[in-house]
């Protein structure tokens, strides 16, 4: 799998659903259709990378480690390499039905979060840039999860993440009346608010006050 | 042996649901030459309904005598006992001899094989309830008589196969679902992935050691399983968000497909790569 193309350090790759990874003996082969595709130990690291939540940038450094060996120029390199590989084969996150981009998050989450700004009746939106607005409901919808796995005595996980996340969607989905309930009742939720000028997002709850970067990776 | 995970029932309670105890059910067996019976299924696993029957399982050194309902590599003779019915499944020693041939002569974990429905339904029940099982008689010596028995069938070895088998299965149901995908038909495609996520819940129980898996008992059997193995929780959350519903329009069929792939490959690379790492 080579032939680099341009890959921007900013963009976060998702592998496609339709690809099966598959181990036999030692060896691990993407499958679609009929082609099978073998992967050494780093593309497979940056296959599984390919969450749709990690950068180019991050998934070099985090291969960079797993390869203490090779200098990082000498690694990003190779994960460009790979990542063209994935997408000239065709095994990155396709839209089949056409409509050209991958399924938006549900719009619920906006809305539970205009029930319990601080000032309900002001947009939260307004002045926030899209990307901006986009990082906030991330944030929170993480730190609403930290909540859930820590009264459920989970730890972090990220199949936990994902199954909570797919849980209060499907909620939103199905008992959109009971939505906002679901939400305040994960952490005893009154208000939270956004200071821009800190980047922080504060979450107010009954029994303690979260206050956190909005990117905890920043 | 009976259940698999949780509460084990006993005779007493076996006799406590059903009224029936192991001398009413050897009652059952007077005339019938037999090798050995075991009282297998829902109600030793702990799974049974009020509504559930006894299945007792006989060893007979050949097909002599009348039965119910004859299938090819065994027959049913069905008794009423207690406002229960009892089905008395008769294998033949010639058929049991031959299963056991067969069944270690599985090329397991062998990439140039495929042994993929290589054993029955009948013989993998066969097999499941003889592990899962009250042994019956002969009423001095059932408890050596059956474990000699099971000995022919290596549970190991039988987790292992049904382990290979729903791998398959996943396979080819991904497969489906992305073909529906690539044809443009969404709802075929959801509803083949929802196929799909379940036979990967199949392959992460199996790998676990269980052999009963029947989708009817899901509920019981992945609530069990998640409280022995609490690594099961997220699996287990994300598989009931999974089976709330399939939206309507293609899109949203289309993200249903992605998030049950996407679901079946976390479980078969935990599967996959636990395996590789024993």
């Amino acid at each position: 799998m080579t032939g680099a193309m341009r890959i921007d350090a900013a963009s976060h790759p998702r592998r496609g659903f339709h690809v099966r990874r598959r181990r036999v003996g030692d060896r691990v082969f993407l499958l679609f259709g009929t082609a099978i595709h073998p992967l050494d130990g780093l593309a497979l690291a940056v296959w599984d990378l390919c969450d749709g939540r990690t950068a180019v940038g991050e998934i070099v450094l985090r291969c960079a480690a797993l390869n203490p060996a090779l200098d990082v120029a000498a690694v990003a390199q190779r994960v460009v390499e790979v990542l063209s590989g994935f997408e000239a084969h065709g095994l990155t996150w396709r839209d089949f039905t056409g409509a050209g981009a991958p399924p938006a998050p549900a719009p619920a989450w906006g809305a539970v979060l205009q029930l319990f700004h601080e000032h309900a009746d002001r947009d939260w939106r307004e002045g926030v840039p899209q990307e901006e607005q986009a990082r906030i409901v991330a944030r929170f919808v993480r730190i609403l999860y930290e909540f859930d796995a820590s009264a459920r005595g989970h730890a972090l996980e990220p199949a936990d993440e994902q199954a909570f996340r797919e849980r209060m969607l499907a909620c939103a989905r199905e008992r959109p009346a009971d939505f906002a309930a679901a939400v305040r009742d994960l952490c005893a939720l009154r208000y939270w608010k956004y200071r821009r000028d800190e980047y922080k997002i504060v979450i107010v709850t009954e029994r303690s006050v979260y206050s956190g970067d909005l990117d905890h990776r920043r | 042996m009976g259940a698999e995970t949780g509460a084990q029932p006993g005779w007493p309670e076996i006799e406590a649901e059903t009224g029936l105890g192991a001398d009413a059910l050897r009652a059952g067996l007077e005339g019938r030459p037999h090798l050995a019976a075991w009282v297998a299924g829902s109600l030793v696993e702990g799974l049974g309904t009020p509504n559930s029957d006894v299945d007792v399982f006989v060893l007979v050194p050949g097909h002599e005598g009348g039965a119910t309902r004859v299938n090819d590599d065994y027959r049913v003779d069905v008794r009423f006992a207690a406002a229960r019915r009892v089905d008395y499944e008769l294998w033949s020693l010639d058929t049991v001899d031959a299963m056991a041939a067969k069944f270690a002569a599985l090329p397991l974990e062998d990439p140039e094989s495929n042994v993929c429905d290589a054993l029955s339904e009948h013989e993998v029940l066969f097999m499941t309830r003889l592990h899962l099982s009250l042994p019956l008689a002969p009423r001095e010596t059932a408890e050596e008589t059956v474990r000699a028995l099971r000995s022919r069938f290596d549970r190991d070895r039988l987790v292992a196969y049904l382990v290979e088998n729903r791998r398959h299965y996943v396979d080819d149901a991904f497969d489906d679902a992305v073909g529906f995908c690539l044809a443009g038909d969404f709802a075929s495609a959801a509803l083949r992935a929802r196929d799909t996520a379940e036979f990967a819940v199949d392959l992460l129980l199996h790998d676990r050691g269980l052999l009963n898996v029947r989708h009817k008992y899901r509920r019981a059997i992945f609530d069990r399983a998640r409280a022995s193995w609490p690594d099961l929780g997220p699996a287990y959350e994300r598989y009931w968000a999974l089976s709330s519903g399939i939206p309507a329009t293609a899109a949203g069929q289309q993200d249903f497909v992605a998030r049950s792939l996407d679901f079946v490959e976390r479980i078969v690379t935990h599967v996959q790569d636990r395996r590789a790492a024993s």
